[in-house]
């Protein structure tokens, strides 16, 4: 017995010799449509309390975290994947394990073990190298690019000098988006309508009625890393084998003829399915200072990337043996961004994104190329208490818009009011471009934040 | 952000222009130069009271290393829990042989984007994280900014002080003139005075527990109000260290982005 009391008192002596932090925060959130979101108007489209809890303990060389949130939804628009959530089936509570990883650190040699979360990329809230971690697709309002990421279940192997670091990633397991499959979310009438043009469509309900890749060692991504940091620039390399995130959508009428008895008239619906497919990545970015400026430059090509072809081709131009539900193209996507702090308490930060398809043609969903500019304003007033941040992205092919105006106000160090409005608009004659489809989500947010 | 530890920024130039001139550039070098320590580590306290006396508080891990001519900092949030987490790395680079500046480098990890962003190493007099203090008067502003001159000479906090002025060149500079009195025996400052573009005063520096540590001169608490809006910044050192081991793999970026800074 002493000897169980010595070994209990040893370990618990290791554990207080360990440095270990919590963090957590409570977010209470509520938005509402604004009065051009038509059918969304007056209506709430997003209604959450987060409570979300991370824990670092430092041992030595070594460090563990582990960040989680329970999510309460009102309107039960909480989903899943299979693995980045476990959600309650009519959508309003969620259980997520965002991160949970060993982290340890030798001379040359660090290696991450475990689901982590990874940010590839000079550019601002868009998407160009930043493949590794997919995302969280339920929320368009006041969502956050970054908090929208899930984590990966991966092992990462780092060479480590002053300047620079070199990572390789095995990720045995595919990890896919997470789509607005629960009936209480109101991007999933956008996305999986009932009917469209009178016609029922039988859409997915569940994440795995889509073609997930085999759990098999011969279905692991990969990916790889390597970045230098020195006065003139930072400068880094990408490489990527593996899945693409969202699912290829295949749609397929079916047809059951009436029998003049028990199904007297003839049905005509469309089944919908969706698989993932192989995806590849090579890429580099740049970060180079000037006075009081700092360049961005980023570009990747995705050799042979499947692309969705649009639901009229797939019903109408081919026979049902050779539908395809994607095209393999090359692509390639390259980003200039500029940062700009000037004295006063100011950042600004603009970008010009531009993305080829090479080859393209109209079966395809999306268009040939599609380029957009972006300018972000932000200023801190009243010795940091009131941050004023203003935002925007013009798609330059349709000249439809995304704006953000969000004012955080601390009421105290630990709790922020937050006040934020989301505007998106058509282009000009209608034209839904990169962000008209998006305007019945033009929104005001109202969210407190209390972080402990 | 170079020795962030009250190293206050007085700063000289090569070239005389009134009869104290040689000697307050003399004077300006000394305070500029004073030894830090090949390295240093400690936890810094900053509260922020405002005109109403209500009070934020700020705590930030720090630690800096000499790295030849380059002097490492390493900055932690570890309070507001808002901002636990956010860390800054700047190198700082001393000037060039002509007197001009060189940028330092500087990055900032931000824990909600995982994602280590590249930041401008030219901007030294914007305010540090909503304090009265700008990241000039808590580094080693460079010599070659301003144009020195004494004022006279007076008693401060006890010991006899040289009253030296450091007027910006550049026009535009936010704070126009600084002027700060000297121990003429350790070359510490020890109160100091900033006016405006306007030359008006603007800000006033007290400093308290001005003590050698492991032989070297340490301002261990500092209080900046700003007289024009009724703000005031305390910062304070603890658990200062000097000439200990420090984990030199804290001042790389990788290091930043693993969160493995404590």
């Amino acid at each position: 017995m002493k000897r169980f009391t010595a070994l209990g008192l040893a370990l618990a002596a290791t554990v207080c010799a360990q440095e270990t932090v919590f963090l957590g925060s409570l977010t209470s959130q509520a938005g509402v449509g604004l009065p051009n979101a038509h059918h969304n108007k007056g209506d709430f489209l997003l209604g959450q309390t987060i409570f979300d809890g991370t824990v670092k303990s430092y041992l030595d060389e070594a460090m563990i975290y582990v960040n989680g949130q329970i999510v309460h939804d009102a309107l039960g628009s909480q989903s899943t994947n299979g693995s980045s959530a476990f959600v309650a089936d009519d959508g309003t509570y969620a259980l997520k394990l965002r991160e949970a990883y060993i982290d340890w650190k030798g001379e040359l040699l660090a290696l991450r073990i475990g689901r982590q979360i990874t940010s590839w990329g000079k550019a601002d809230d868009l998407q160009i190298t930043d493949v590794l971690n997919p995302r969280d697709e339920t929320n368009v309002v006041a969502a956050d690019y970054n908090e929208s990421k899930l984590g990966i279940d991966a092992v990462r192997i780092s060479l480590l000098t002053e300047k620079t670091q070199v990572d390789a990633y095995w990720i045995p397991f595919f990890t896919p988006s997470i789509l607005p499959l629960a009936k209480g979310n109101p991007l999933h009438s956008r996305v999986f309508p009932a009917e469209v043009d009178g016609i029922g469509i039988n859409y997915p309900e569940k994440y795995d009625d889509f073609e997930l890749p085999e759990k098999r060692l011969s279905k692991s991504e990969l990916a790889l890393r390597a970045s230098t940091y020195t006065s003139v620039a930072d400068l880094s390399l990408y490489g990527f084998y593996g899945w693409d995130d969202l699912p290829l959508i295949r749609y397929k009428p079916n047809i059951v003829f009436g029998d003049g008895e028990d199904m007297p008239a003839t049905s005509y619906t469309i089944d919908v399915t969706g698989e993932y497919k192989r995806m590849y990545m090579i890429g580099a970015d740049a970060a180079i200072p000037a006075g009081d400026f700092v360049f961005r430059l980023e570009g990747a090509f995705f050799p042979k990337r499947h692309f969705q072809t649009n639901v009229n081709s797939q019903l109408f131009k081919y026979s049902e043996n050779s539908r395809p539900a994607s095209k393999r193209k090359n692509q390639v996507l390259g980003l200039a961004g500029l940062d700009w702090t000037p004295s006063g308490g100011w950042t600004i930060t603009a970008q010009y994104v531009a993305d080829g398809v090479i080859d393209h043609d109209d079966d395809l969903e999306r268009k040939g190329f599609e380029h957009q500019a972006t300018l972000s304003i932000e200023k801190s007033i009243l010795n940091e208490t009131l941050t004023i941040m203003a935002s925007g992205a013009l798609d330059l092919w349709d000249f439809s818009t995304a704006s953000e105006l969000e004012l955080d106000y601390k009421l105290t160090d630990a709790i922020t009011l937050c006040l934020i409005g989301d505007l998106y608009l058509e282009g000009p004659d209608g034209k839904n471009g990169l962000y008209g489809e998006y305007r019945d989500f033009s929104s005001v947010t109202f969210k407190g934040k209390m972080s402990f | 952000m170079k020795h962030t530890f009250f190293k206050l920024a007085v700063s000289g130039l090569i070239f005389a222009t009134t009869t104290f001139a040689q000697s307050a550039n003399e004077i300006a070098k000394k305070a500029h130069d004073l030894p830090t320590g090949k390295t240093s580590s400690g936890t810094i306290s900053v509260t922020l009271i405002d005109k109403n006396g209500k009070t934020r508080n700020r705590e930030i891990a720090s630690y800096t290393m000499k790295d030849g001519s380059t002097d490492k900092t390493v900055l932690v949030f570890k309070t507001p829990r808002d901002v636990a987490g956010i860390s800054y790395l700047t190198y700082d680079y001393p000037d060039k042989a002509d007197g001009s500046t060189v940028d330092s480098d500087s990055w900032i990890y931000l824990p909600a984007m995982k994602k280590v962003r590249r930041v401008s190493g030219s901007s030294k007099d914007d305010d540090f994280q909503g304090t009265d203090f700008t990241y000039d008067d808590l580094g080693t502003r460079s010599l070659s900014k301003d144009n020195f001159a004494i004022l006279g000479e007076e008693k401060v906090n006890g010991v006899d002080c040289w009253i030296l002025e450091a007027k910006a060149k550049d026009p535009k500079a936010k704070v126009s003139r600084r002027v700060t009195w000297v121990d003429k025996k350790t070359y510490v400052v020890q109160k100091g005075e900033y006016y405006d573009k306007q030359n008006k005063l603007q800000k006033t520096l007290t400093c308290e527990n001005i003590k050698q540590v492991k032989g070297y001169w340490t301002t261990q608490k500092m209080t900046m109000t700003n007289v024009q809006s009724n703000h005031k910044t305390v910062y304070e050192i603890k658990d200062l260290k000097y000439d200990e081991k420090v984990n030199e793999s804290y001042f790389t970026v990788s290091a930043l982005e693993r969160e493995q800074v404590k």
